[in-house]
């Protein structure tokens, strides 16, 4: 079993987070939010607020030395709200003060008035033509659109035999990380800025600080601290705290520390985009598909982040792992006055993956196939054409390999046969199971250059520093790596000292997103590790063949041979045409399968899940018990999405900001679980490995679905499906057929 | 904010009369409920270290609960396990492990939320509760404490010391259910404790209205009957004149409603076990 | 104010209206304490007092008293059931983020001091006020079970 390396230390409290740096002189600050999602402010009063004890300054947008807006796509991103307010979790103020209670208070006092602007609820009002602009700069409130025209779908609908139209809805979700955000900032003597805190890419942090102070690149320094838990949500959020700390900092020339409650967090961080997906498909009576036009709506909320993105990955993936000869696929990202949205675990592939796996199942029912049998007859194939034209013949296309091994490992055949369709037992209860699969394309594809950089130096006592671009979020990305390099080298992994990122070291390596760590961090280490080979080797031979690790590094320093290597990769060719959506838009793909078992009980509509089983390609798996933990967590995290966990707006106003209102799953509820590691490994991968920190969340829902219909014949088309729902299509049902 | 401790019960009631500040029990609700309102009180009386108030005591045929206890030390408690086990089961699932340990049975009697886990359970066993301050003591019935919503009869002198419960007769039944998103660490959908002594029934409800609630009608109706699923079926019908439920963030009027009606289906077939 | 800190007996001066929580992260420098909710949801806080698993985001050090024996994280490693269940844990595999980790530890240990073979369900419950977002809690009920051998 390989351990994690930094799990001593967090087992011990030795662990230093952002909420841990107590620094002399620091001051404290905290946020004062928008009184109004969508409002023009009239004046900002701050005359009682500054009187406070302990009160050191009030920041405002007028106090920004640099570019008052941010973002990492488009930057329409207000560092303080200017004028209008977007959202409810746009930040006016931050107030600074000697101690957290007295900035507090002073913020109880700060006197904003406003005039309320007519908001934007839902992406299908802000789509209207007509409909009041959140950004006046832009034509309309559509953030971004991404079509794809493959075949004629007019054609494929004539050949079918059935066409069938559906909707699916997913709902606002939470990330819910453990640590809400924090950092602390310090202005340097030569002017610089340091900052540390909990972010998962270190560089957005180091671009959007110094947009917003006015420095260069070069005179801010980033330095991670352990994170308390990402899910794709520590990017842009804490990003734009830091520049806020950096920019109190250099005013004050006091140390800052930002340190956010939980309801600080969940009001003003970015989301799970919900989307609103119609799909229409046309398939022959034995099973062919033969169409497929997809229309994906996502609410983008008040700023743009990553929306084109998390968008764009869902229009690659919309057909899910099967074949459509004919496709058409629209998909929008659109501005309302809700809270942003932006990247979550999974990148939009939950909620497509709901759509799809709902889709499949009912596509078999409606020409009554076996919905396992229906999935393999249109599976994609070895050396198939996805519908962005991208021939899949340079990695192993393992859907029906996966599928195979979840299935076989659940005893399918045998529990299906078990489910109540709808026909509850003595009691009124149901039981059903249900099955999703996907493919998903691995790193950033066309979204970005995909590029990374590690950095290793062999000290003269033969210990090895590993610093690599990518960031630890907590995913055991510094274990992954450090094995890595160590076992290239040829030393234990105990030799490896791992240097947590740092801004001004190591190049940018783009965002630790995408499932992309452990491909593009383990290549640029064994790139890293090859030259330091290539310097080694001619010493070794000539010191002799039974010369130690140690011997050779020593005689390597005596002779001047510096033992330093800056590895890196570099993303093979992808492509995408935008008007038509075609190319290939990954470089390579995994494939996953996840299978649940549940229990409804009739009366309340409750659910008990009782097991949950997901098999992964991830092309090899480094670490197999930290790789499994992946899947657990993902599979939970899953479940949440599918039954339970929702940010509910009212009015644009989140109503549930803490965990008393917003339930994540707890130990309690957790079912038996089971984790399939299946390995093809790939040859653009470090040992073949390829990802694995997405797929494992992308599957649940769907699969949750499909089992309430197998169980309750109901089919559920929108997330989360809670008790009440079920309850309610029970008893309508009940009324129907009495 | 000036905290202080009292040192005893007489300390405490001298306190609450000078000060005329809120009283500090667990703190599991009144500190978070000050943290959310921002709403600090100039001062508190911290009673956690008032031993008098921590005793459980069966006298004269009565159950006596220092208001001081808390849910573990309840749900712990020999006699409570003897006579009240619906009000051990309650206990249990006040909260998780942390707030058990902490939060006290007093402290969920004055916070008066009509989710309070433990108040349908007293409010079906017919509890007293004991008010002290310096000029007495005043005993009011359960019945009678809940005004309105998180209206109380207690006066701005009084310390909540202790709460009185019959020890139940013989063959007497009684059950604890819950309804709630999570099996622990939950703020109920909907609770209920459910008693049959004899032939006569005691029902209370927590979660379906401004208050913990009585169900008289169907208390009424069911009275002096033997009960079968027909009968529980017809008293399903009265139970909506009892209840009030509300929409809030956790859950709709209407399935309240009905997971009302569902828990007293289930505690009939209950009752057909015993 | 004396208290009992890991072992050590430690006199404490500050507000009385300070959470306990403060007094150890601020006062004591005691950090491996997290604050995840501060409303005693989340049982990142979680400390054992007297024995018990409470959360220190909703303890007031007025409401402590002379003599109180307090165990954070940071005080494991000097008990022998404490260093079991930090190695357990590591050899499961039942740390991810870590922030969850001090007051998971801190939970199973004052569950496993009152209860030394818990069943699952009775760990399952024991840290059911401990959110954990990373790992599913397969792996840290799988991390509490191995102590119980």
């Amino acid at each position: 079993m390989v351990r994690r390396i930094d799990a001593i230390e967090k087992v011990t409290g030795a662990a230093i987070y952002a909420e841990d740096i107590f620094l002399p002189d620091m001051i404290y600050a905290v946020p004062l939010f928008a009184p109004h999602p969508h409002a023009k402010i009239i004046s900002i009063d701050t005359a009682k607020a500054k009187v406070v004890r302990g009160v050191v300054g009030i920041f405002t947008a007028s106090d920004v030395p640099g570019e008052l807006r941010t973002g990492g796509v488009v930057q329409d991103h207000y560092i303080f709200a200017k004028d209008v307010t977007r959202y409810s979790g746009d930040v006016v103020a931050m107030i600074a003060a000697e101690t957290l209670e007295a900035a507090r208070e002073a913020r109880d006092k700060v006197d904003i008035k406003f005039e309320p602007l007519p908001a934007l609820f839902s992406p299908v009002d802000a789509m209207k033509p007509g409909a009041p602009k959140i950004h006046p700069e832009r034509e309309n409130n559509i953030c971004c659109h991404y079509p794809v025209r493959h075949g004629d779908t007019d054609a494929g609908f004539k050949k079918s035999d059935k066409i069938i139209e559906r909707e699916y809805k997913t709902q606002h979700v939470e990330h819910a990380y453990l640590e809400p955000e924090g950092c602390v900032a310090i202005a340097n003597a030569d002017g610089s800025v340091t900052v540390r805190g909990g972010m998962q890419h270190p560089f957005t942090a180091q671009k959007f600080t110094a947009r917003a102070t006015g420095l260069p690149v070069n005179k801010v320094q980033i330095i991670q601290t352990t994170l308390g838990g990402g899910f794709g949500g520590k990017d842009d959020t804490i990003s734009i705290i830091c520049a806020r700390a950096a920019i109190i900092t250099l005013k004050t020339k006091r140390p800052v520390k930002i340190i956010y409650t939980r309801e600080e967090s969940v009001r003003e961080s970015y989301k799970r985009h919900p989307f609103h997906v119609k799909f229409k498909a046309g398939v022959t009576k034995d099973g062919k598909l033969q169409a497929l036009e997809a229309n994906i709506v996502a609410d983008a909320g008040a700023y743009c982040s990553t929306s084109p993105f998390v968008i764009w990955r869902p229009t690659v993936q919309c057909t899910g792992p099967y074949i459509y000869p004919n496709v058409k696929c629209d998909s929008y990202a659109v501005y309302t006055n809700n809270t942003f949205t932006g990247a979550m675990r999974g990148f939009g592939s939950p909620q497509i993956n709901f759509a799809i796996e709902s889709f499949i199942d009912e596509l078999a029912a409606e020409i009554n196939a076996d919905p396992i049998e229906f999935r393999r007859k249109n599976f994609f194939t070895q050396g198939c054409t996805t519908h962005t034209g991208q021939k899949f013949d340079n990695h192993k296309v393992a859907i029906a390999e996966v599928v195979n091994a979840a299935l076989e490992k659940f005893d399918w055949n045998e529990k299906f046969g078990k489910c109540s369709r709808g026909a509850p037992d003595a009691n009124g209860n149901y039981y059903g199971i249900g099955m999703a699969c996907s493919y998903r394309g691995v790193s950033l594809g066309h979204e970005g250059k995909d590029f990374c950089a590690a950095i290793i130096k062999i000290t003269p006592d033969a210990k090895v520093e590993l610093e690599v671009g990518v960031a630890e979020n907590c995913q055991g990305l510094k274990t992954v790596m450090a094995n890595i390099c160590a076992k290239e080298l040829g030393v234990e992994v105990e030799k490896i000292i791992y240097k947590d990122v740092d801004t001004l070291s190591v190049p940018d390596s783009c965002p630790t997103v995408a499932s992309r760590g452990t491909l593009v961090g383990g290549n640029a280490v064994i790139d890293a590790v090859r030259q330091i080979k290539e310097k080694m080797a001619p010493v070794a031979k000539n010191i002799g063949a039974h010369s130690s690790f140690e011997d050779i590094v020593s005689a390597c320093h005596s002779m001047n041979i510096e033992l330093h290597a800056l590895g890196t990769w570099q993303g093979p060719p992808v492509s995408w045409e935008e008007t038509t959506g075609q190319g290939n838009a990954y470089f390579t793909y995994v494939y996953g399968c996840q299978v649940v078992e549940l229990e409804v009980e009739g009366k309340s509509g409750k659910v008990r899940v009782k097991k949950m089983l997901g098999a992964h390609d991830m092309g090899k798996a480094i670490n197999p018990e930290m790789a499994k933990g992946q899947i657990f967590g993902g599979m939970v995290m899953g479940m949440g999405f599918g039954l339970k966990e929702e940010i509910i707006h009212k009015e644009g106003v989140i109503q549930n900001l803490n965990f008393d209102k917003y339930r994540i799953v707890t130990s309690a509820e957790v079912p038996e679980m089971e984790a399939l590691i299946v390995e093809n490994r790939d040859p653009a991968g470090p040992w073949g490995a390829k990802a694995l920190g997405e797929p494992v969340n992308e599957l649940m829902g769907g699969a949750i679905a499909n089992a309430l219909y197998y169980a309750t014949g109901v089919r559920f088309r929108e997330t989360p499906i809670k008790a009440e729902t079920i309850r309610t299509a029970l008893s309508l049902r009940r009324s129907i057929s009495d | 904010m000036e905290i202080i401790k009292a040192k005893n019960l007489k300390d405490a009631l001298k306190l609450r009369t000078e000060k005329k500040f809120p009283i500090l029990a667990g703190g599991t609700d009144i500190l978070v409920q000050m943290r959310a309102s921002r709403n600090f009180p100039k001062g508190m009386i911290c009673i956690s270290g008032v031993r008098e108030l921590k005793k459980i005591s069966l006298k004269n045929n009565k159950i006596e609960i220092g208001a001081g206890a808390t849910h573990s030390e309840v749900a712990l408690n020999k006699l409570v396990q003897k006579y009240l086990p619906a009000l051990t089961d309650a206990c249990k699932t006040v909260g998780a492990r942390q707030i058990q340990n902490r939060g006290t049975i007093g402290g969920n009697v004055m916070n008066a939320s009509p989710a309070g886990d433990t108040l349908p359970v007293l409010l079906a066993f017919d509890a007293e509760v004991v008010l002290q301050s310096v000029r007495g003591k005043r005993i009011v019935p359960f019945t009678k404490f809940y005004k309105g919503y998180r209206s109380i009869d207690a006066r701005s002198d009084e310390i909540l010391t202790a709460i009185i419960i019959k020890k139940p007769a013989p063959k007497t039944h009684a059950v604890f259910m819950k309804i709630g998103t999570r099996r622990a660490q939950a703020i109920s959908k909907v609770c209920a404790c459910f008693v049959r002594a004899g032939d006569k029934f005691a029902i209370a409800y927590g979660s379906v209205a401004a208050t913990p609630v009585r169900c008289k009608r169907v208390e009424e109706f069911l009275n002096g009957k033997k009960i079968s699923a027909a009968i529980v079926a017809e008293a399903l019908e009265l139970l909506n004149e009892d209840i009030q439920p509300i929409e809030d963030i956790r859950s709709s009027a209407e399935y309240r409603s009905h997971v009302s009606k569902v828990l007293l289906d289930r505690f009939q077939r209950i009752l057909a076990t015993f | 104010m004396r208290l009992k800190i890991n072992g050590k007996n430690r006199t404490v001066k500050c507000p009385l209206d300070k959470r306990l929580l403060d007094l150890l992260r601020e006062d004591l420098r005691l950090t491996g304490t997290k604050e995840g909710c501060g409303e005693g949801e989340c049982g990142a806080c979680s400390v054992v007092l007297n024995g018990e698993a409470v959360n220190s985001c909703l303890i007031l050090v007025g409401q402590l008293n002379d003599g109180d024996e307090i165990l954070t994280v940071e005080g494991l490693e000097k008990t022998p059931l404490g260093k079991k269940i930090q190695k357990s844990f590591m050899k499961a595999g039942a740390v991810q983020c870590g922030f969850c980790t001090p007051g998971m530890l801190m939970a199973a240990y004052a569950l496993l001091k009152k209860n030394k073979k818990p069943k699952k369900s009775e760990i399952e419950d024991g840290i059911a006020g401990n959110l954990c977002r990373c790992t599913g809690y397969k792996k840290i009920v799988e991390a509490i079970a191995m102590c119980t051998k």
